[in-house]
């Protein structure tokens, strides 16, 4: 059959037979495709950068695509999980934004290149941290095409930056649902299955003046649930170690279980269909030393508790009845056991779908407010 | 980083490929003239490729195909002339409807080319071949005064160049129709689609703005003619060196080429006015980078679009309004105000 539809079609290199690519009804693997995508990729690549033939040759590799060199370590760290919870990784570029993610035999990834729209604007304005019309957003937007290196200098332009990124990963997240239809991904409530880590990257998360930032853009980003952890490749290493992999597939474990990735935080979204500013979760927690502190969460808040330099902290989850942190009920809690972090440990009590104030000066009043809890 | 370079020069030499995104022919040789508008290099290609099942179309035994197929593979063939047919009482013919090629001949099935288009890449501006690229296409070379935008819609075409103020382009002034025809027309903003279709129905050749609102953006980029911006969007001035060099071309014939920027590539949209200087092809040009002395344009509120001198370059990275830690040119503006800014919002000005 393969050797019929070859002659027929006369692709010559562009013909590829591969197996059942589904095997689920419910489930698409485009694994079977990779050889001839990588293939064809790198005779693309070769025809338009002179020279790279010679290095391929000499170097005895092939030249990668950065995505696919990135997905091999998100399924490296989904394997090296013991929960199962499955990994994700999440790069923000001004041309485009990545989302790769890994849970046991599923995997799906997707580049998304976000248009710049009136639509963009509004939604930018909508989750800026400074009162900004639709117009100032996609003037910012625009000219930032034109003008790839360009950094914020100012907080008007930072806060455009970082609006601008929760709507790239909004797009994203959508565009890689409209691709995967079976990825958990809803446009109003968030990521609905749990990924640990989540792993963040791409200038427009890493070039952030402080890390809290980063941490509440992917959490406004994903608006995931239940319990997370979020890393940081501030050094862009995951593309440069996905391409080591099958020539020293020991070195990607070794560099990634030496701590190069920093943790960001770990978050505890507690969701509850409660009335703003009404108790939804206490938490006892446990330094180590000293006594236990409580600590009450409000339906609508943000808190922070801090992780000690070196140490682990022990948190007594005590849910509302009503309230679900991820435990598998609502109501249920448990001891969460939390390791050292830049931002600490974040409870996002704010519910899914993320209430915004319709005023545009109290809606950033409330991402300050956010921000301030988070210390950034 | 590199820093981006933004050309605004008088006397410059202006290299641009033209190139086939396949191979093909290359027209000119080195050392030939060439006029804007004249081909560099083509692909021929077929127009449309037929294919004629020929078991089924002649009502034929497939063992005895061979009899009744007239060409070969690779054979050309004229309209009219007989592919295939099938004799006897009844007879069936099949004729090619255009002229060219079998390219074809397999399960019983025939398939030819026909016809010919070209794909042809032109010249934008008149200049000097300097470099053949074999079977892709060439560079051509002109000396002359260069004047750089940030965005143009992918078009090209050329004009006598006019220069409106702003009150010469506002909408509610009632003017005719096309007294603008055949001129490239330069304009510091566009602040609407009203004021952007006034301008168009004055039938420009192409346009020159300075800057536009978001808003604009579709209608520029669907326009029918060429539209550079200089600045970018918002509400912008021209920058003192583009406006002068503007002024300098001011009523003489100019070419404007609309490319969209590619970074990858370092090519920006353009306008040219091309001079009588020699060209002198085996010149490099030298090496621009951030250095004290140099003209440059910033980017970003509230300085986009100003130029200054760079007049300081601090090693240690500083820390910005933003609360991000970049390093710094310091510049001194036009209008004599020193301001610091991140080296990644300059634009090198190439004079």
């Amino acid at each position: 059959m393969a050797e019929y539809a070859r002659e027929e079609l006369d692709a010559g290199e562009d013909f590829h037979s591969a197996l059942n690519v589904q095997a689920r009804l419910e489930a698409e693997s485009l694994a079977a495709g990779w050889p001839a995508m990588l293939g064809a990729f790198s005779r693309l690549r070769r025809q338009q950068l002179t020279g790279l033939a010679e290095l391929e040759t000499e170097w005895n590799c092939t030249a990668l695509p950065s995505a696919f060199a990135v997905s091999r370590i998100v399924r490296l760290i989904d394997r090296m999980n013991p929960e199962g919870k499955g990994a994700m990784a999440l790069d923000v570029g001004c041309n485009s934004t990545i989302v790769i993610a890994a849970r046991g035999d599923d995997f799906i990834g997707a580049i998304s290149h976000p248009p710049i729209s009136a639509q963009v604007g509004k939604e930018t304005s909508r989750f800026s941290t400074l009162p900004i019309d639709a117009t100032t957003a996609a003037a910012y937007m625009f000219n930032k095409k034109l003008h790839q290196a360009f950094l914020p200098a100012t907080l008007e332009d930072l806060a455009i930056e970082q609006a601008w990124t929760r709507v790239r990963l909004h797009y994203a997240l959508r565009r890689t649902r409209e691709l995967f239809p079976w990825f958990a991904y809803d446009p109003e409530m968030g990521l609905l299955e749990p990924y640990e880590p989540v792993l963040l990257s791409g200038e427009s998360l890493v070039r952030v003046p402080a890390a809290q930032q980063t941490l509440l853009m992917a959490l406004d980003g994903l608006r995931p649930h239940g319990i997370t952890t979020f890393a940081m490749d501030k050094d862009q290493l995951l593309a440069g170690l996905g391409s080591l992999a099958d020539k020293e597939p020991l070195l990607p474990v070794q560099v990634i279980d030496s701590g190069v990735f920093a943790n960001l935080g770990t978050v505890i979204c507690a969701d509850a269909p409660e009335r703003a500013a009404k108790r939804v979760l206490t938490l006892e927690i446990d330094r180590g030393e000293g006594a236990r502190e409580n600590l009450d969460v409000r339906k609508g808040e943000i808190k922070r508790v801090e992780t000690a330099p070196g140490t682990s902290t022990r948190i007594y989850l005590s849910p509302g009845e009503l309230t679900d942190v991820g435990m598998g009920l609502p109501g249920l809690g448990g001891w969460v056991t939390v390791p050292e972090s830049e931002v600490g440990t974040v409870i996002d009590a704010r519910g899914r779908p993320l209430d915004l104030p319709d005023d545009m000066n109290k809606r950033s009043e409330a991402f300050y407010n956010w921000l301030w809890e988070l210390g950034g | 980083m590199a820093t981006e370079i933004l050309a605004i020069a008088c006397d410059q030499q202006i290299l641009r490929t033209y190139a086939l995104p396949f191979a093909g022919s290359v027209l000119v040789r080195t050392g030939q003239e060439v006029s804007a508008g004249e081909p560099i290099a083509e692909i021929k290609m077929p127009e449309r490729y037929q294919v004629f099942d020929v078991v089924n179309g002649l009502k034929i035994n497939p063992k005895h195909i061979d009899r009744h197929i007239e060409r070969l593979v690779g054979e050309p063939v004229k309209a009219g002339d007989v592919v295939a047919q099938k004799t006897g009482l009844i007879s069936r013919i099949f004729r090619a409807s255009q002229n060219g090629m079998v390219v074809a001949v397999r399960d019983g099935r025939i398939t030819l080319a026909l016809g010919e288009k070209k794909l042809q890449v032109l010249a934008t501006y008149p200049g000097t071949v300097v470099e053949i690229i074999p079977e892709r296409g060439a560079v051509v070379a002109v000396q002359g005064m260069l004047l750089q935008g940030v965005w143009g819609n992918g078009l090209n075409s050329s004009g006598e160049l006019v220069i409106l103020d702003a009150e010469a382009h506002s909408p509610d002034k009632k003017r005719p129709s096309g007294d603008l025809q055949g001129k490239i027309v330069a304009a510091q903003h566009a602040a609407d689609l009203e004021s952007f279709a006034s301008l168009l129905n004055r039938k420009p050749a192409g346009l020159v703005l300075g800057s536009v609102m978001p808003e604009v953006q579709p209608a520029l980029q669907n326009a029918p003619v060429p539209v550079m911006l200089l600045v970018g969007y918002g509400e912008f001035e021209i920058d003192a060196l583009s406006a002068a060099m503007l002024r300098q071309m001011e009523g003489q014939f100019v070419y404007l080429n609309a490319n969209e920027p590619d970074p990858s590539e370092h090519s920006r949209p353009d306008l040219i006015l091309p001079g009588k200087a020699q060209v002198s092809p085996g010149l490099f040009h030298e090496e621009l980078r951030l250095e004290v002395g140099k003209h440059v344009r910033l980017l970003g509120k509230p300085y986009t679009g100003n130029t200054g001198v760079i007049v300081e370059l601090p090693e240690e990275p500083e820390k910005f309004a933003s609360g991000l830690v970049m390093r710094a040119v310091v510049v001194q503006r036009e209008d004599e105000q020193i301001i610091r800014i991140p080296r990644e919002n300059v634009e090198l000005i190439l004079e």
